[in-house]
């Protein structure tokens, strides 16, 4: 029974990590119709960036406000830079979904020759709770949490404020929404900077708790993308909801089937999904990109 | 304006291609993981094979030509290893190739290079599939089936009696895994679970959960990289397992600086190996001098004796694969900076093992 519990908040973890990235990736898939893969490797860089300052000073935590406003820079910035010539020449969605997995491997490439390949590790304290014979550790606390919020806080953006309206709008029909005086290229810097400000943040708390590597943006991008899948590309609250889904399942999953499978676990499910509701649970009727 | 820019560039383009069919050179390939977890052992020997090209060429090169090596990255799989020997075989036209660092890509690679009769010859591949795998691969370190062997015995003979295994899904770690698994049970334990996980996961919580259930005395860990041996290990103590760890030194090697405090107790197994011998010294601190420290001394220095072993090759029967083949086959006791090298009738070699255990943030040798 204690394993069963243990196995459903293990589930739970896995879960808000990807949701941490799936958020951002379904939001930017939301308004801006392509699947941005290079947003796994933002969160890589945002973790190493952290791990730099936090080795130069004790005060580690003073730069936790820091990270996500450069992350949201370097994606305004890779939006800037790449993604808006590409959509004056009229690539279509899938030039710009080529674009992203170029820019992943650019930066993967990128944090290798900086820092190198070997492991690095962000040196905190992280206490250990046991409750029950559970146990988690404060890092996982603050991931959850932190996932939980991110969640209400995009819900709130999007429906209440004139931010999000106006997102909405170009998610809808950018035409018409430049007609009534919204400039979407502006809309597009916005979500670009939110999305990557929050999956940098949510890059230095999966820094501490897997340690770092270059290729940790890949795993997760994937993954991330699978929830978002799972719970609806078109929604981001669904998206969240699909990546605790996808963690629960992955993770239930290998208590009875060899630890082997887990990944496929979660590949049977992305398939499945695609073949027999690519809307998601959530999202709605999809359209035409 | 841009059709000159553009028979500039090919000119370019020809006149360094040109430079290199000179003949003032003999090639050989290398591959190595040079980007991924496991680029840590790639990078490194490559600095390694670099700095004994180098001293190869200072003393006069192979008969008046330079040794060059050109370097493919094989990602520590299969698939890249048998990309990787396919293009310096068909378009470099190298007759030897120094690697893979992973079992996974030599193993990719050798049945290209088999029919092709070009010789492979691997400083860290290290599983008992490639004692199998052709006539013309060979490796200067020995084959995990006495690695994995030397670690279950050990496990039985502290008084263990019910073993878990966590590996990941790769060649080397499942070539380790199968033997440490039939020589415990030969030993008279129980190998009470066995998980496994795939390359690009960092999430073992669950495996390790299950582990927690079922309560062994004793965890074998065989992850392919070091970046993923300290997750296990920091993963382990956080799920409340306290079982003793074992696994091979090469892992911890590469995480101590950084996890010290957190493998004390534990095991390592990993080849005999002096670092102060008369050859492995010089080499160690000529690359501390460049590079700042050494992680895998022992794999280096199996790199370093294999670019030796191929420059002399190369100098007593020129690019002839099958007599290169034959002169290692006849290689008994020669000195190297991993100690003697004798090669075996399968082109593995010989060596004892160490067992160390970290203590205060060190490895140090218990037998």
């Amino acid at each position: 029974m204690s394993l069963l519990l243990q196995l459903l908040l293990n589930g739970l973890i896995a879960g808000s990590i990807y949701s941490l990235v799936s958020s951002g990736f379904s939001l930017i898939y939301q308004v801006n119709k392509f699947m941005n893969f290079a947003h796994g490797s933002v969160l890589a860089l945002s973790a190493y960036l952290f791990y730099s300052l936090s080795s130069m000073t004790e005060f580690a935590l003073f730069f936790l406000p820091i990270i996500p406003i450069i992350s949201g820079f370097i994606g305004l910035g890779l939006n800037r830079s790449i993604y808006r010539s590409l959509r004056k020449g009229k690539s279509t969605s899938g030039v710009l979904l080529i674009a992203s997995i170029a820019l992943m491997i650019l930066l993967n490439a990128l944090i290798q020759s900086i820092w190198g390949a070997a492991v690095r590790i962000i040196q905190v304290k992280n206490p250990i709770f046991e409750i029950l014979s559970l146990r988690i550790t404060l890092v996982q606390i603050c991931i959850i949490v932190f996932s939980i919020s991110i969640f209400f806080i995009l819900y709130f953006l999007m429906k209440k404020t004139k931010l999000g309206k106006a997102m909405r709008a170009v998610s809808d029909n950018k035409e018409v929404a430049q007609t009534i005086g919204i400039n979407s290229e502006k809309i597009y810097d916005y979500i670009f900077f939110i999305c990557s400000a929050i999956v940098g943040a949510g890059g230095v708390l999966i820094g501490i708790e897997q340690n770092l590597s270059p290729q940790m943006g890949i795993a997760l991008v994937i993954k991330g993308f699978t929830g978002a899948v799972i719970g609806g590309l078109s929604s981001i609250q669904g998206a969240i909801a699909g990546s605790f889904i996808l963690g629960i399942l992955e993770n239930l999953g290998i208590l009875w089937l060899p630890s082997g499978y887990k990944d496929a676990i979660s590949f049977i499910i992305l398939f499945l999904f695609l073949l027999i509701k690519p809307s998601g649970l959530f999202g709605k009727k999809m359209r035409e990109a | 304006m841009k059709k000159i820019l553009l028979s500039v560039l090919v000119i370019l383009v020809l006149l360094t291609s040109c430079s290199g069919v000179s003949n003032n050179t003999i090639k050989i390939g290398a591959m190595l993981p040079l980007t991924g977890d496991a680029s840590q052992y790639g990078t490194e020997f490559q600095r390694v094979a670099e700095i004994a090209a180098q001293e190869i060429n200072d003393a006069g090169g192979i008969n008046g030509k330079k040794l060059e090596i050109i370097y493919e990255d094989s990602k520590c799989n299969p698939k890249d290893g048998a990309t990787a020997a396919q293009k310096l075989i068909n378009v470099d036209d190298v007759k030897v190739i120094l690697g893979g660092a992973c079992s996974g890509e030599t193993l990719g690679a050798s049945p290209i290079a088999e029919q092709n009769k070009v010789i492979i010859l691997s400083p860290s591949a290290s599983s008992p599939d490639i004692t199998n795998a052709g006539d013309f691969i060979f490796r200067t370190n020995p084959s995990d089936a006495f690695a994995g062997k030397v670690a279950a015995e050990k496990a039985a003979s502290m008084g263990f009696k019910k073993a878990s295994i966590i590996h990941e899904n790769t060649d080397y770690a499942q070539g380790l895994k199968r033997v440490f698994e039939q020589v415990f049970k030969e030993s008279g334990g129980e190998v009470v679970s066995v998980e496994s996980y795939s390359s690009e996961e960092s999430d073992f919580r669950t495996q390790l959960a299950k582990i927690k259930a079922a309560n062994p005395d004793v965890v074998y860990l065989v992850p392919q990289s070091p970046i993923k041996g300290g997750l296990l290990v920091r993963q382990l103590k956080e799920a409340g397992v306290k079982s003793q760890l074992v696994m091979d030194a090469i892992m911890l090697r590469g995480i101590l600086k950084d996890l010290g405090s957190q493998l004390e107790g534990v095991i390592g197994v990993e080849p005999k190996f002096d670092e102060k011998g008369p050859i492995a010294a010089p080499m160690l601190s000529k690359y501390k001098a460049k590079y700042g420290e050494v992680t895998f001394g022992f794999y280096d220095s199996a790199t370093y004796d294999a670019v030796y072993l191929i420059a002399e090759a190369l100098q007593k029967y020129g690019e002839n694969a099958e007599k290169i083949r034959d002169y290692f086959y006849s290689i008994k006791g020669r000195p190297g900076a991993i100690g003697e090298i004798t090669f075996d009738k399968n082109g593995d070699l010989l060596m004892k093992f160490s067992v160390e255990e970290v203590k205060n943030g060190q490895l140090v040798v218990l037998e």
